[in-house]
This record gives C-alpha cells, structure tokens and sequence, in this order.
C-alpha cells in the first residue's frame, strides 16, 4: 500500500509538472483522489497504462483544454500593461521628439513599436524605412538602451515568465492564462517566439491582422500553437 | 493507449466503428448516470465501462475532459467533499440545467435510433 502511495504521489507530481498555476493543483487532486480508489479497488495498474505518459494524463485533467480563446479587448489591455515599459520608452521617444522639432526645427519619425536595427561589422538590418541608426539618432540613450532593455523584458522577461507561471502581469490583471492548445504549461522556446513580432517595429501589428475578421489568435499563437484563455474560476 | 492495437485488421475496424458511434453518446451516458444519483469520478468511470456490456468503452481520457466542459456549461456541479476519508472525493451531480439538457439529448437519441431502425428495416423488406 505504500508502495502504491508513493507511485501516485510521484506520478501525480511528473502530471503536475505540465501544468501551471490554480489548474494544476486542481488537476492533481483530481488525479490523486481517481488513482487512490483505483488502487482501493485494485486496479491502479489498469489506470496506469490507460492513462499513458505523464504528459498524456495532464492534457486528460487539464481544465484549459477545451477553454475557448479569450476575447481581444482583455488580451489588448493585458498586452498594453505588459509592455508597459515600451510603452514608457516610445513615449519618451516622443516627447524628446517634439522637442528637438520645436527647438531645432528638422522633423522625427516614431513608431510604436520602435524600429530597431542591427550592426552587422560597418553594416546594419533594419526594416525601417530611414536610414539605418540615423532615425533616432538624436535619442542617445533612450534609444541604443531603453529600447533594447524594454524589448528584452517584452520578449523575454514575459515569455519566460508565461512559461514558468502561465500567465504575465497584465494577463493576471485581466483573468487571462496561456496554454497549449492541449491545455498545457507552454515551452519556454514558444513562450519567447511567440513575442518575437515586436522585433519588426510596427509591422508587429500585422500578427494581430486576423483579428478584425474575428479571428481570435495572433499569427504567432497559430504558428507556436499556443492560445490565450480566460481564466477558470475559482471553486 | 496499448488495449487499442488491436492483432487483425477486422477487429481494428470494429473497434474504429464503436468509437466513431460512440462519439456523443458519453454526454448522454454520463448524464444519465448522474439523473439517478451524484457520484465520484472513478465510480463514475466504474459505472460507465460496467454497464452496457462495455459498449461505451470510456476512458479518463474522454471522461474528465467531458466532466470539465459539462462543469463550465453548468450542466453539472461539482463539489470537494472530505466525508471522513484522508483523501476529500469530488462528487459530481446534475444541475436542473443538466436536465433540461439531458431530456433533449434523450429525446434527440430515441429520434435517431427509432429513424435508423426504421431504415434499415425499410431496405431489409425491399431487398427481400
């Protein structure tokens, strides 16, 4: 019988693992309590083998699998109070933009999300229309650090964070969770690829294209086959 | 997964032909398992494979993630209940919702079973 215990315990913590946040401890009480009366009965090996992988078994438990895609005007906001320091950095961008036109009188572009381009040895990529690294010139700091350090947290900070937790700050805000599409904790690789849009400046917008056909995925959730869901509710 | 390789090909198709009509009929069956009385999910299961010769063949597979959505639909309830035991069971029982439900799937179920039979008995005399 302890024998039994302690493979359920294990087998329970290895489902768990695919899991994230309230739904997995939800998941593994349910399991728990199905393999204790399985092996009250005798027949916890049977479950066993129905059950299959560890992974198998928390898609089975999962509560998000068949949740349906959260609505766009919660993910906009989440996204919004995310990227926050973006946000705060292009708006920066902005000010310091204004003001150099009206003190020196020459113009500025700006997008959101910036354009950003990379040095290559004398050469640069960059998808902006401006010369490269004459764009934002004038914005010194702001530009060659804030910029770099707002994207880092944007793309990597929150897909890692996705990854480890499920869910982002402005996601927790907005009740929302990201999952596979099987209702899983999602790749870290996924959670980082699926943020890669906003390296290509505004055209970022265009993974959100599909949305006004009422399509309810970016791009990126397709291709990493990932998906945004609201949040169960609490027992 | 390893009940379902099956050794000959007949009995591959047999066992294809029973999940393919048995598809939608789990709703049916385990709301009417609950019309009777609330019960556990391994009971549940027990009850489900159990009765019906094993026509239905559940599995944990097809039966929590169906729990679930049934939950978040309101057809069904489920509360945690400690009853004494070490471990708290969660017991699942039928919302009025569920059976309003449940009567138009019945309804729905006895229509079709009562317009295939006739069918089949139809073509069975204009072969004859």
């Amino acid at each position: 019988m302890t024998d039994e215990r302690q493979i359920i315990d294990d087998y329970t913590e290895r489902v768990g693992r695919h899991l994230t946040g309230p739904a997995r401890d939800r998941a593994k009480a349910e399991l728990g309590e199905h393999l204790s009366d399985a092996a009250e009965v005798g027949e916890l090996a049977q479950v066993l083998s129905r059950l299959g992988a560890p992974e198998e078994a928390a898609a089975t438990f999962a509560e998000l699998r068949s949740a349906p895609p959260a609505p766009m005007d919660a993910r906009l906001t989440a996204v919004v109070v995310d990227n926050l320091p973006l946000v705060g950095v292009t708006t920066a961008l902005l000010v310091q933009g204004i003001v150099r036109t009206l003190e020196v009188g020459s113009g500025f572009a700006l997008a959101f999300p910036p354009f950003v381009h990379v040095k290559i040895g004398d050469g640069c990529v960059s998808l902006a229309p401006l010369q490269c690294g004459t764009g934002y010139d004038y914005a010194g700091l702001l530009y060659s650090l804030g910029v770099p350090l707002a994207l880092l947290w944007s793309i990597v900070g929150l897909g890692l964070l996705e990854a480890w937790t499920g869910t982002t700050p402005g996601k927790r805000l907005m009740k929302l969770r990201v999952v596979t599409e099987a209702g899983l904790r999602i790749h870290p690789v996924a959670g980082v690829v699926r943020r890669l849009s906003l390296l290509v400046g505004p055209f970022a917008w265009l993974d959100w294209a599909l949305v006004v056909w009422g399509e309810r995925r970016r791009v990126l959730d397709r291709l990493t086959e990932t998906k945004v869901v609201s949040a169960r509710q609490a027992e | 997964m390893a009940e379902d390789t099956e050794a000959t090909p007949e009995s591959a198709t047999i066992a294809r032909l029973r999940r393919e009509l048995a598809r939608g009929t789990t709703e049916l069956a385990v709301l009417s398992v609950l019309s009777v009385r609330r019960r556990y999910g391994y009971e549940l299961l027990r009850v489900l494979r159990q009765t019906g010769e094993g026509v239905l063949e559940v599995k944990e597979g097809t039966l929590y993630p169906l729990l679930h959505r049934l939950e978040d639909s309101g057809h069904i309830l489920a509360t945690w209940e400690a009853e004494g035991r070490a471990r708290p069971r969660k017991y699942y029982v039928i919302t009025p919702d569920g059976r309003a439900y449940l009567a138009m799937l019945r309804t729905e179920w006895s229509g079709l079973v009562d317009g295939m039979r006739q069918l089949l008995d139809t073509l069975g005399e204009v072969q004859e």
